[in-house]
């Protein structure tokens, strides 16, 4: 049994090691990202999503010319989510409330997430890159993070660009005034 | 950085309701002239109270009844703590303990006796504490001791336990199923022994999923398998699927176990074959997850499947004429709710009666919910929406009457025999006590608070009483049906 659970394991980690290495090679040759201006310009758009069971949240775009690479985000509260006594603490837990199906394709993980605070807020971060057809470089990052039980989930997907490069200026927007402001309307704060 | 917003200004304007204002402007605890107070009456109807013990004022889930010998004993889980009074003195030990299993005396439900506290883990409101309880009797599991009462039940998140509660006053640990990230409702098969325990083994990606045992002799347990949705399983990347609530089998003769996920969203009812679950291939990869399903049924995503109750064959007495397919396979379905005051986060939970006739394609074919209008419910405080519904298949009213809890609306009373058009025909709402503890929305950034009864889990037992539990520390109320109630379920006129 555990010989065929080595196998099972050994094939599942070939087959996420094999999405990754077929777009890899795509993510090097994209040469390195346009350093973001001091002044990232955040826009809302129209929440483009059809009616989930969290209903709708707020969407955001950052152009090419304001942050290296156009930026969309796609941030929703999931009221009562949230494990209050653990928060996100973990890969699972924030794969658990990640919106995958934002992605538009099958997301693999760029190697593990990694602790993010957004004012009093702990979570988690953690990038992807979509597998598309014609080895397109869309990619992804995922964010969660926790006030009590009741989690902020926000997806950025970009274009042609390595997402952990543009990390910091998704981070600074979600601690931007206003977008906390939104936050505690948001969870009834 | 700049940030433009065009219709920014409508995310900042709160605009409280009147309720809201009166909470805002009173100090020291709102209440609105529509919150109950001590002291007022419960209100019911076709149902009666007949005894109530305070459960030590401790916050309480799943009730189970349980004949032993010539004794009636209720074991009774309860949830943590609260932020005021995390670890409750045992007023038989004078102790402060955790909240765990309350062990009570029901043979004279008009006057239970409070028998025995397990302490539970530590923790609050959804942490710790010891939520479930099942019993088997050892005379009736295949290789259990003949002497021996068991009570399986959880210990937070983090185990099950078995205890021997032969003599409920002096329970002993027996087994303990440790490692766990999580856990919740279980079911126990007493004539087979195997059990289906709602778990979080630390290598899945979801919180709560099923640990299959063989439990036949509960001192040496067996595991069997893990079970879950694709996707959930070790080592699968992606969406991950909404996590387990609870399950119920029918046991190897109808061979199948009725599964629920997503309590409050996003619920899924899945129908398997209890033989291929058990004997079937075990390692977790996504065939061998599907390999026992034989149907599931993804409910409206604004709805969940915290109690997917199997009714069996069932004939429709309008098709009681029909010549093919008067009879159906239903079964019920309780979202639970889980937000106060019907604010944001929640559409409104309520009952499913599901047609599973043709099992790879059920289908929801009637709905039961409480009126919200006949007892302004959205804000008398806590919770309002369906939680949990009894579980017994004793003859007394399985298949007649269903009870479902609806927190701050009692538990009710449903006429399911034709399941194709539920009817209401009784409802208790217990009254608060000084014990019941508050809940609180937020108004303008403020906690405004309201005290209501929170009925939270329900069972009956094989006589004909029920058995209501509180989730805001009020206790345990026994009741008995009277007037349409009692006669459709038969029992003798009180």
């Amino acid at each position: 049994m555990r010989r065929t659970a080595t196998i099972a394991a050994a094939f599942g980690v070939g087959g996420v090691l094999a999405l990754a290495l077929y777009f890899v090679p795509e993510l090097q040759r994209a040469g390195p990202v346009t350093v973001a201006p001091h002044h990232p310009l955040w826009i809302e758009t129209k929440w483009p999503f059809l009616m989930d069971q969290w209903g709708e949240g707020k969407a955001f775009q950052c152009k090419a010319v304001d942050c290296g690479v156009e930026l969309n985000l796609y941030i929703r509260p999931k009221i009562g989510f949230c494990s209050s006594s653990t928060g996100v603490a973990d890969d699972n837990e924030l794969e658990r409330l990640s919106d995958f199906d934002f992605m538009n394709g099958p997301g693999v993980a760029l190697g593990e997430g990694h602790e993010i605070n957004v004012a009093w807020m702990k979570g988690r971060l953690r990038t992807y890159v979509i597998a598309g057809p014609n080895r397109s470089r869309a990619s992804a990052i995922s964010i969660a993070y926790n006030n009590n039980s009741d989690a902020l989930v926000a997806t950025v997907i970009l274009n042609d660009a390595r997402p952990n490069a543009v990390e910091p200026v998704v981070i600074e927007f979600l601690n931007e005034k206003a977008m906390l402001r939104w936050v505690t309307v948001a969870l009834g704060l | 950085m700049k940030f433009r917003l065009e219709a920014y200004v409508e995310f900042f304007g709160l605009k409280p309701g009147i309720a809201g204002v009166i909470a805002a402007l009173l100090i020291g605890g709102p209440v609105t002239a529509q919150s109950p107070k001590i002291g007022d009456p419960p209100e019911a109807a076709n149902m009666r109270l007949v005894g109530f013990n305070d459960l030590q004022g401790r916050s309480a889930y799943q009730p189970t009844l349980h004949h032993q010998g010539d004794r009636w004993i209720a074991y009774i889980g309860h949830h943590g703590g609260t932020d005021a009074i995390a670890k409750p003195i045992n007023p038989k030990t004078g102790q402060p303990e955790f909240n765990g299993t309350s062990i009570v005396d029901v043979t004279d439900p008009a006057h239970p006796v409070y028998l025995h506290h397990i302490p539970g883990q530590e923790g609050t409101y959804e942490a710790g504490g010891a939520q479930m309880t099942r019993v088997c009797d050892g005379k009736d599991l295949p290789k259990g001791d003949p002497r021996a009462v068991y009570l399986l039940r959880t210990f937070g998140g983090a185990a099950h336990e078995i205890w021997n509660v032969a003599d409920p006053a002096n329970p002993k640990l027996v087994v303990r199923l440790e490692g766990l990230k999580d856990t919740h409702k279980s079911w126990w098969e007493c004539d087979t022994g195997i059990a289906f325990l709602v778990s979080g083994v630390p290598s899945w990606r979801i919180r709560r999923m099923t640990e299959v045992y063989d439990l036949s002799d509960p001192a040496k347990p067996a595991k069997i398998r893990e079970f879950g949705l694709p996707g959930q399983e070790p080592g699968s990347t992606g969406r991950v699927p909404t996590e387990l609530h609870g399950m119920i089998s029918t046991g190897p003769a109808s061979n199948r176990v009725y599964f629920g996920y997503g309590t409050n969203k996003g619920g899924i009812l899945q129908i398997v074959d209890r033989g291929k679950l058990i004997s079937g291939p075990k390692e977790p990869t996504p065939d061998n997850l599907r390999a026992p399903v034989i149907g599931e049924m993804e409910m409206s995503p604004l709805n969940g499947a915290h109690t997917t109750y199997p009714l069996g064959k069932m004939t429709i007495p309008n098709f009681s004429s029909d010549k093919f397919a008067s009879q159906r396979n239903m079964v019920m379905i309780v979202d639970e709710s889980l937000v106060n005051e019907c604010q944001v986060g929640e559409a409104r939970q309520m009952v499913w009666f599901v047609d599973a006739t043709v099992e790879t394609k059920p289908m929801v074919v009637a709905s039961y919910s409480v009126s919200e209008a006949s007892g302004n419910f959205c804000e008398r405080g806590g919770r309002f929406g369906s939680h949990s519904s009894d579980e017994s298949m004793a003859p007394v009213f399985f298949r007649k009457l269903a009870f479902v809890t609806w927190f701050n609306a009692g538990v009710r009373a449903i006429d399911i025999r034709d399941p194709y058009h539920p009817k209401e025909v009784g409802y208790f709402i217990p009254a608060i006590t000084a014990a019941t503890d508050k809940r609180c929305i937020k108004v303008n950034g403020q906690d405004a608070c309201k005290v209501a009864i929170q009925s939270n889990n329900v069972e009956t037992d094989d006589r004909g009483y029920i058995y209501v539990v509180d989730r805001a520390n009020t206790g345990l109320h026994i009741l008995e049906v009277t007037g349409p109630a009692r006669e459709i379920a038969g029992l003798p006129a009180n």
